[in-house]
């Protein structure tokens, strides 16, 4: 079966310094989606293609994707692309999908986007399902079987039909080390440029009003009043004494201990399930 | 300028999912700012809704194809200027079909709105998170895919509004599930898991992992470690966290008696949220945690795992409940 990976390069300031003079390289949720794709193709043949929708200076970072093991790449590209939105993008990523693919790879979300919608408007252009938070990927007959992560602890497979868009869960990248002869072999590959034939609608862009600072870190300290004795620390650290890093030291909550204050936090964040 | 409102909601026994109270406040505020007008399609449990709404939908769980017909024609007869969705993985797929079929634009990962000299502006998270982007929204409706950590709170008494229910576009759903198991904390893969609930040296033993493994087990996670823990041989080294051992991504890391090294912390920093329980205030790894408790975890972790198991108690019995009354 012909697989297709979408990927997505990422600036890299730690690579701009390397003696490849390289300034990005694929996104972590790429390379996930990526080794699910090679998984399939050990386990069931056929071929995997990187396809993906981005300006020249990507393909230094897509060869990367070629070392590792894809068998052929795609990059399309036009510059008002760069202001097009998500359901623009699905087209013209829609287009350069190899008609006899029977799946396509996907990223759980782009590190910019936090979202993965983009596998969604794609599944929706070409017509297919979509399934997300797939972890691992096995061919049946003539199906695939998909393992999903359903959360707390629960995992689910599913025999999914092709042509299907699958989206890799959030984990962790793999880490791939290809042999230098390969790596300087995906250097001198070229990477399919494929002309964008589309207008992208002036109502899909956003104009950029400008940068602010990034939203602070969600932050609480829990902890007993360091000015008090240590026997009242430990009645405080028991009954939910809690103080700001200046010091200020709250109220002893009275309804439960700094565990209970946790578990509330972890409840607000939807972490845990709320209580009574 | 009155900005015409959809909010789509998620539902479940324990009432609006967290995701989707972000995508309800944000689309609250909206409309008191904007002097507008809402409406609410809630996909679950029909619940109490904080906020005015004019008419209020109903349709019971739906997939996300029935789901984008749904709304597709809602959003055709109600002349809306946001359609606001909670970023949970229906609302993600939900907001990627409907960009397609109904030509809107997609504001994704919003925090918050904002309306500025009659335009209405998003801000969201850039440049990996550095920075928040502010965008001017000018087409006449935009999708937001609304952030759960938006601001924008909904404010009010929840009351229940008078539902219509409405039926889904039949859609049957392509996948067959074949097999669903619960992991056990020693079963599940730290790659895998959502929830990593990691120790340190100062569990002590390996007896305080049999504890790690309880509360992960009620979090539905699995146990990991800093290399003192491995080395002293508590757990085995394939639990290790850190540069000479795993990395994880999880949502929710809780580092129990770990100091925080950089080759610990090098493992875990990917996590969305990290909670220490330290008996050192000045421990390292409050430095890069959302939430630190000072203090010993022999008496933290007993007393959480009971309140957590309380919790639990108390969500089944309402689930029980609304399946009884469903
Ligand atoms: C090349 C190299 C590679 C390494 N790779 C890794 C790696 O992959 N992963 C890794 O983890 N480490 C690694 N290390 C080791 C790392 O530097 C630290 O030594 C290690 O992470 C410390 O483990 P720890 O936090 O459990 O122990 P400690 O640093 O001893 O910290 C124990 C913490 O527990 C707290 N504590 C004690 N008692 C209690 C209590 N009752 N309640 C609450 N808190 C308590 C203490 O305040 C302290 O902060 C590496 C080191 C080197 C040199």
């Amino acid at each position: 079966m012909k697989s297709v990976v979408l990927l997505r390069a990422v600036a890299d300031p730690e690579l701009a310094q390397g003696v490849w003079g390289d300034t990005c390289r694929l996104d972590e949720p790429s390379v996930v989606a990526l080794s699910l794709a090679l998984s399939l193709r050990r386990a069931a043949g056929g071929q995997v293609h990187g396809v993906a929708v981005g300006p020249p200076e990507w393909d230094v970072a897509l060869r990367e994707a070629r070392a590792m093991g894809v068998d052929g790449l795609t990059r399309a590209w036009w510059d008002d692309l760069a202001e097009a939105g998500i359901a623009a993008t699905a087209r013209v990523l829609a287009e350069a999908i190899p008609a006899d693919a029977g799946v396509v790879f996907a990223g759980s979300a782009a590190s910019d986007h936090g979202s993965g919608v983009l596998a969604a408007a794609l599944a929706e252009v070409l017509g297919w399902p979509l399934l997300q938070d797939v972890t691992a990927i096995e061919a049946g007959e003539g199906h695939l079987l998909a393992q999903v992560r359903a959360g707390g602890g629960v995992r689910q497979v599913y025999r999914a039909p092709t042509p299907v868009v699958l989206v890799a869960a959030r984990m962790p990248a793999p880490l791939f080390y290809p042999r230098l002869a390969t790596r300087l072999a995906a250097r001198r590959e070229t990477v399919a440029a494929r002309a964008v034939a589309h207008e992208v609608a002036p109502g899909e862009r956003f104009e950029l009003v400008g940068y602010g600072p990034a939203r602070p870190l969600t932050r609480q300290l829990l902890k007993p009043s360091a000015a008090a004795k240590p026997s009242e620390r430990l009645r405080q650290l028991m009954s939910g004494g809690m103080g700001g890093r200046g010091g200020k030291t709250l109220e002893a909550a009275p309804e439960g201990g700094i565990a209970r204050q946790l578990a509330d936090l972890l409840a607000k964040e939807g972490l845990v399930p709320a209580g009574e | 300028m009155g900005r015409r409102v959809l909010a789509v909601v998620e539902t479940g026994p324990g009432g609006v999912e967290r995701r989707s109270a972000a995508a309800l406040g944000v689309a609250q505020r909206t409309i008191t700012e904007s002097r507008g007008e809402g409406d609410v399609l809630v996909v679950g449990p029909a619940v109490a809704l904080t906020g005015r709404w004019a008419q209020a939908w109903h349709v019971p769980a739906a997939d996300a194809v029935a789901l984008a017909g749904t709304v597709t024609s809602l959003a055709e007869a109600g002349a809306y200027n946001l359609i606001a969705i909670g970023d949970t993985p229906l609302g993600r797929e939900l907001a990627g079909r409907l960009a397609v079929r109904t030509g809107f634009p997609i504001a994704t990962s919003v925090l918050g709105l904002r309306e500025r000299d009659g335009v209405l502006q998003a801000s969201r998270p850039a440049l990996a998170g550095t920075r928040t982007a502010t965008l001017a929204l000018r087409a006449p409706t935009t999708i937001a895919l609304v952030n759960a950590e938006a601001a924008g709170d909904a404010t009010g008494t929840p009351a229940l509004p008078e539902f219509t229910g409405l039926a889904p576009v039949a859609s049957a759903s392509p996948f067959a599930l074949v097999q669903e198991s619960r992991l056990s904390p020693w079963e599940m893969d730290l790659a895998e898991a959502d929830v990593v609930v990691a120790g340190g040296r100062g569990l002590g033993s390996r007896e305080g992992f049999d504890l790690l493994a309880e509360l992960a087990g009620l979090l539905g996670g699995t146990v990991g470690a800093s290399r003192v823990a491995v080395d002293n041989g508590w757990i085995p080294s394939a639990r290790q966290v850190g540069l000479t051992g795993r990395t994880v991504t999880p949502a929710l890391y809780i580092a129990c008696g770990i100091s925080g090294a950089i080759h610990h912390t090098l493992g875990m920093r990917g996590a969305s949220f990290i909670v220490a329980i330290n008996s050192d205030a000045r421990a390292p790894i409050f430095k890069i945690a959302n939430v630190s408790l000072v203090g010993d975890v022999h008496e933290i972790l007993p007393a959480l795992i009971a309140d957590l198991r309380g919790r639990r108690s108390s969500s089944d019995r309402r689930a029980a409940v609304a399946g009884a009354a469903g």
